[in-house]
């Protein structure tokens, strides 16, 4: 931080291309008062949540579906869901255009589509990775299915689980950008790709420190939650 | 003062009627189920592929006819070569997984999945690693009790294993043998009739054993557990069970069963094990023990004749 300060103020790096943290400061503060800074960041957010929040849903219970109760046929689907997870998301979302249109949904269900596999893959190997003595635990205590599902096998993966979700909303956010730089007149993406073709560099820089902050805020919620839910975790120190 | 006296000697006869009702009902029930469990010819086979032709499923036998009766109270070790199927076995007994052929009954009825009849304490560490002390003892208790209900019971027993101030703890903070001692709560938190122990403390090291095998005799004596547990230490099957059942090597049988003819408070109380009956116990046990060692190793060396082609080119 202090660096970044000091070599442009010093002329050792060229301040036009990257300014200084206070001229950051300064640009992101007078946007902020004419209002543009938080409109674009409240549609961003809007997608990206939408987005996370479907992949969310979808990446987890076909997870839990898929590798708790239909093994086999996860095993059968397992080639075709590495195939689409990847398949690079920027070449399908022309795709995405041609079949929703250059609205909201094409945007969402994309940020969506790129974030739901990495859910989906981490959930169902958590749950294979789950000690198969547990389960003959929950089995010896007299325990259903369901059970054994929802006491044990749920919790005994979470770990796993929550490392895809933090993984899939890293996803939300490049896909994010990307979709925005593509194809919108609004949100961060747009605003750091309408400030760089017309050169308000500060500008740019103010949107580059946004998704920066965004993305290191949502992995600190989600770290929180994790903490929260799960219970007697060794902290581990090298 | 007249009172006093006809009240004490109602208390003496309520007593004495009392123990006749006692002593019926231990009669009717000697002469019904003399046995606790009763194990008939039993047999388990698994399949496995065959070693040279992998596309073929050979059938592999574990046990072969393996007939055993356990009575009421009873602390019986199995002790066996490694791979003998001890644990099989006694998963058989515990209702997880069902025998090939054969008969098992407790208390007079047929095995049929696992009950709450019969705690397990298994080899590995299975306390769950998302729940403290308390919640993991309390654990198996969750369908059948309401919280409160849940939580007393759970404290008792944490108490019985000596483990009170660690209710908290969770169990990557405990050691191995406090792990273990958990493991035994929560196996007696739902107060079963058995309790089926599969090498509990094979993983703990040797000063720990010692403590943990006096207070799980202390333990199942005290609360008439009938105990089958499996170990490969010959010292740990002399001086906890009451009958030892050898097994040969692969496909098992019972190859022999000896009694200890002494008292479990003796063995408690007194310095059993450096005694000399202990040391006659112990030869005694390892020189059947030894035979089947032996041949279970000879066994292992001529399903592998590659291996040893292969040693022998390399020398």
């Amino acid at each position: 931080m202090i660096l970044w300060q000091v070599l442009p103020t010093l002329g050792l790096v060229n301040q036009i291309f990257i300014p200084t943290p206070t001229t950051i400061l300064v640009e992101m503060w007078s946007l902020i008062l004419d209002g543009t800074l938080q409109a674009d960041l409240i549609i961003s957010l809007y997608r990206v949540v939408m987005g996370f929040i479907i992949a969310l849903l979808v990446g987890l219970s076909l997870g839990f579906l898929l590798g708790g109760f239909f093994k086999k046929f996860e095993k059968a689907l397992n080639p075709l869901i590495q195939v689409l997870s990847q398949a690079n998301p920027f070449t399908l979302f022309p795709v995405f255009i041609i079949f929703l249109g250059i609205g909201e949904i094409s945007k969402i269900l994309i940020i969506y589509w790129v974030s739901q596999w990495s859910i989906m893959t981490n959930t169902i190997t958590g749950i294979n990775n789950v000690d198969p003595i547990f389960i003959k635990l929950g089995k010896a205590i007299g325990l259903g299915k369901i059970d054994i599902f929802r006491k044990i096998i749920v919790p005994a993966s979470l770990p796993t689980v929550f490392t895809g979700i933090r993984m899939g909303a890293v996803f939300s956010f490049f896909m994010l950008i990307g979709a925005e730089m593509m194809g919108t007149t609004s949100g961060l993406g747009y605003m750091i790709m309408q400030a760089q073709n017309v050169m308000q560099i500060p500008r740019m820089w103010v949107g580059i420190v946004v998704v920066a902050l965004l993305g290191l805020l949502t992995n600190y919620l989600i770290l929180w939650i994790e903490k929260q839910l799960v219970k007697g975790k060794e902290k581990i120190s090298i | 003062m007249y009172y006093a006296y006809q009240r004490r000697i109602d208390i003496i006869v309520d007593n004495i009627e009392e123990k006749d009702e006692i002593d019926n009902q231990i009669d009717s029930f000697k002469n019904n189920n003399e046995f606790k469990i009763e194990i008939k010819n039993l047999k388990k086979s698994f399949k496995v592929k065959d070693k040279l032709n992998k596309n073929k499923e050979v059938e592999l036998s574990v046990l072969d006819g393996v007939n055993l009766n356990i009575k009421s109270g009873e602390f019986l070790a199995i002790l066996g070569p490694s791979g003998c199927g001890k644990s099989t076995l006694l998963d058989i007994i515990g209702g997880l997984s069902n025998q090939s052929d054969g008969e098992i009954f407790i208390d007079g009825k047929p095995v049929d999945g696992p009950g709450l009849n019969r705690g397990i304490v298994f080899q590995q560490y299975t306390l769950l690693p998302w729940k403290n002390t308390l919640e993991n003892v309390a654990f198996p208790l969750e369908n059948s009790f309401n919280k409160k209900k849940r939580i007393k019971i759970a404290k008792d027993y944490i108490s019985l294993v000596g483990l009170s101030s660690f209710e908290d703890r969770y169990p990557h903070e405990l050691s191995g043998g406090m792990k273990q001692r958990v493991a035994i709560a929560r196996a007696l938190a739902i107060n079963p009739e058995i309790l089926l122990m599969d090498e509990p403390f094979a993983a703990v090291d040797a000063q720990t054993r010692a403590t943990l095998q006096e207070d799980l005799l202390k333990i199942t004596e005290k609360y008439k557990k009938t105990v089958v547990f499996i170990t490969h230490s010959i010292e740990e099957a002399v001086f906890l069970g009451d009958k030892i059942a050898i097994m040969s090597s692969e496909p098992s049988t019972i190859k022999e069963e000896i009694k200890i003819p002494i008292s479990r408070e003796f063995r408690i109380i007194k310095d059993f094990k450096s005694s000399t009956e202990f040391l006659r116990l112990r030869n005694k046990t390892l020189g059947i023990l030894k035979e089947e060692v032996i041949k279970s190793q000879e066994i292992s060396k001529s399903s592998f004749p590659n291996e040893e082609i292969l040693t022998e080119e390399g020398i």
